[in-house]
């Protein structure tokens, strides 16, 4: 024997000393074995045994299996049993899950029923609240507007009180413009009046007075001093009708004592056409008298108190004077010379007038418009010492009387 | 009840004879069959898990389903080293993972239907919150509204 043939038989006696018990000890724990055990360590594991028994069961006895396996040195063995077992054990588990999973759906369930009534009547309440809120809230806004339009409403009543109050003030002022105007056009009317009276020289002082009173008044006017211009008119007006009065009985005097003159005239100059007859004008104070001597040899025979026939000419004349001239107060009056006693004279005369209106009045004349008086011998014309100038205080005068 | 016991002896003495002939005469084509068998088998498990693998909406068993397609592939080697008993071992194994993995998916899908469930509890949960508000917030402004209209 060699020695590296000993050498070779103590190594190897030597190795099998030390291999010997190596080989007979339990070998290390597969790590399928390891996970499985770790898994089944779980707490889940615990609940996964209330809900799936059997399972469960199955799957401790592949642990139990695999483990005798391990400790029998079949790992094989025990690999297989143990991933089988691993699988129950996951079956179970999951069954768990599901037995859990099943248990949150009907609590979630349970609550969304429990939410759903919940949500009905919370949505019912808040529809209800809602519908409340909207109606305060449309009570509100109408009455809102209300009160914008009450406001707007106070607003136009107060523009319109104060247009009205305005209009009414501006009126007002117009109104006394007006009344002031009218009454300096009253006063100048008045003034205008009076002027148709001749006041201005007829009544000289109130009518300048009234004519200065108009001028203040219609500067007043111009000046909107409308309480001074009514006063001033007022007194315009007054004083232009108090000189227009004044003025009045003066001017139609005149007018009436021209109308007269100029009808006068003309009465003086139809009469001077008259033949024979002597036409003269006399003034007695404001009495005017137009005088028409008629020679009494003209209506008269010798000293007779009859108008002898063939003098109709000289009546008809005469009465067709008195016709066209009838304002005119008529006076007959007869007048004799001195050839007689006084009251044989005033009665020839007074019956010579006498008949002369007698035939004025059968001429046509009317009754009431002649007077007829006798004067005698008392107011001669001429010298009654000549046969002449007795012939011519023997007449008949026809007297038309005026202012 | 001896009689019995005779006949049961007979009877089984008639199928161990029978189960050896068979087995003596029959083995070679009894292993193709047995082979086939267990191809069928595999292949069946193989869809199971493809169907699995489609209905698992959730993805909860994806490493699952990967080691049970790894055990079926192990079967499928073990089954060509024709050793039958351990390929019908880790067929049961695999029966036991397609079984584990359809209670997880059933799991897994119940699972989400607690989560929607859950998830709707917490929106009623909220909506009723935000009704309740909605409803003091309504209170309050009826309140302040009747004050102001008197």
């Amino acid at each position: 024997m060699s020695l590296s043939t000993i050498r070779f038989l103590s190594v190897s006696v030597a190795c099998a000393a030390l291999w010997l018990p190596l080989g007979c000890a339990t070998p290390p724990k597969p790590p399928e074995l390891v996970a499985f055990e770790r898994l089944r360590s779980e707490p889940q594991a615990k609940h996964a045994e209330v809900v799936a028994p059997n399972v469960m069961k199955r799957s401790d006895r592949l642990l139990a299996s695999a483990r005798n396996h391990w400790e029998d040195n079949n790992l094989d063995e025990a690999r297989h049993d143990a991933l089988h077992g691993q699988a129950k054990l996951k079956h179970a588990l999951a069954l768990h899950q599901q037995a859990e999973a099943a248990e949150r759906i009907n609590r979630a369930k349970r609550g969304l029923k429990k939410y759903a009534d919940e949500e009905a009547r919370l949505t019912a309440e808040l529809s209800a609240l809602n519908e409340q809120v909207a109606l305060l809230e449309q009570l509100q806004k109408q009455s809102h507007e209300r009160e914008q339009l009450m406001s707007e409403l106070q607003k136009q009543r107060d523009s319109a009180s104060a247009e009205q109050k305005n209009l009414s003030q501006k009126l007002q002022q117009e109104k006394q413009h007006s009344e002031a105007a009218e009454k300096v056009q009253a006063a100048a009317l008045a003034l205008k009046e009076a002027d148709t009276v001749d006041a201005k020289r007829l009544a000289t002082a109130p009518y300048q007075s009234a004519v200065d009173m108009l001028a203040r008044a219609q500067q007043e006017l111009q000046s909107s001093q409308l309480d001074g211009a009514r006063v001033s008119a007022d007194m315009a007006r007054q004083r232009a009708a108090a000189a227009a009065a004044a003025a009045k009985p003066l001017f139609e005097q005149e007018v009436a004592g021209q109308e007269r003159k100029q009808q006068a005239e003309a009465l003086a100059g139809e009469a001077a056409q008259i033949q024979s007859i002597e036409v003269r004008r006399e003034a007695r104070g404001q009495l005017q008298r137009l005088v028409l001597h008629i020679p009494s040899a003209l209506l008269f025979k010798g000293r007779g108190n009859a108008v002898v026939p063939g003098s109709e000419a000289i009546v008809q004349r005469v009465a067709a004077l008195m016709a066209k001239y009838p304002t005119f107060p008529v006076q007959l009056v007869g007048h004799t010379d001195d050839k007689g006693s006084a009251d044989a004279l005033l009665a020839r005369s007074h019956a010579r007038a006498q008949a002369l209106y007698t035939a004025l009045v059968a001429a046509g004349v009317s009754p009431t418009r002649a007077v007829a008086s006798g004067q005698g011998g008392a107011e001669p014309i001429s010298d009654n010492r000549s046969a002449s100038g007795r012939a011519r205080n023997n007449r008949v005068e026809l007297v038309f009387l005026y202012q | 009840m001896k009689n019995l016991r005779k006949k049961h002896s007979a009877l089984s003495a008639i199928g161990l004879w029978s189960f050896l002939t068979v087995v003596t005469g029959w083995c070679p084509r009894a292993i193709a069959g047995e082979a086939d068998d267990l191809q069928a088998m595999i292949d069946r498990a193989r869809r199971n898990v493809t169907d699995l693998q489609r209905i698992d909406d959730q993805r909860v068993s994806v490493e699952e389903s990967a080691i049970l397609a790894t055990w079926l592939d192990e079967a499928w080697r073990l089954r060509s080293e024709k050793q039958f008993d351990t390929v019908r071992v880790v067929l049961d194994r695999c029966d036991s993972q397609a079984d584990m993995i359809r209670e997880q998916i059933t799991a897994g899908q119940l699972n989400a239907q607690a989560l929607a469930e859950e998830t709707a509890l917490k929106a009623a949960k909220k909506h009723i919150e935000e009704l309740t508000r909605a409803i003091a917030a309504a209170k309050q402004k009826k309140a302040s509204l009747e004050a102001v209209s008197k």
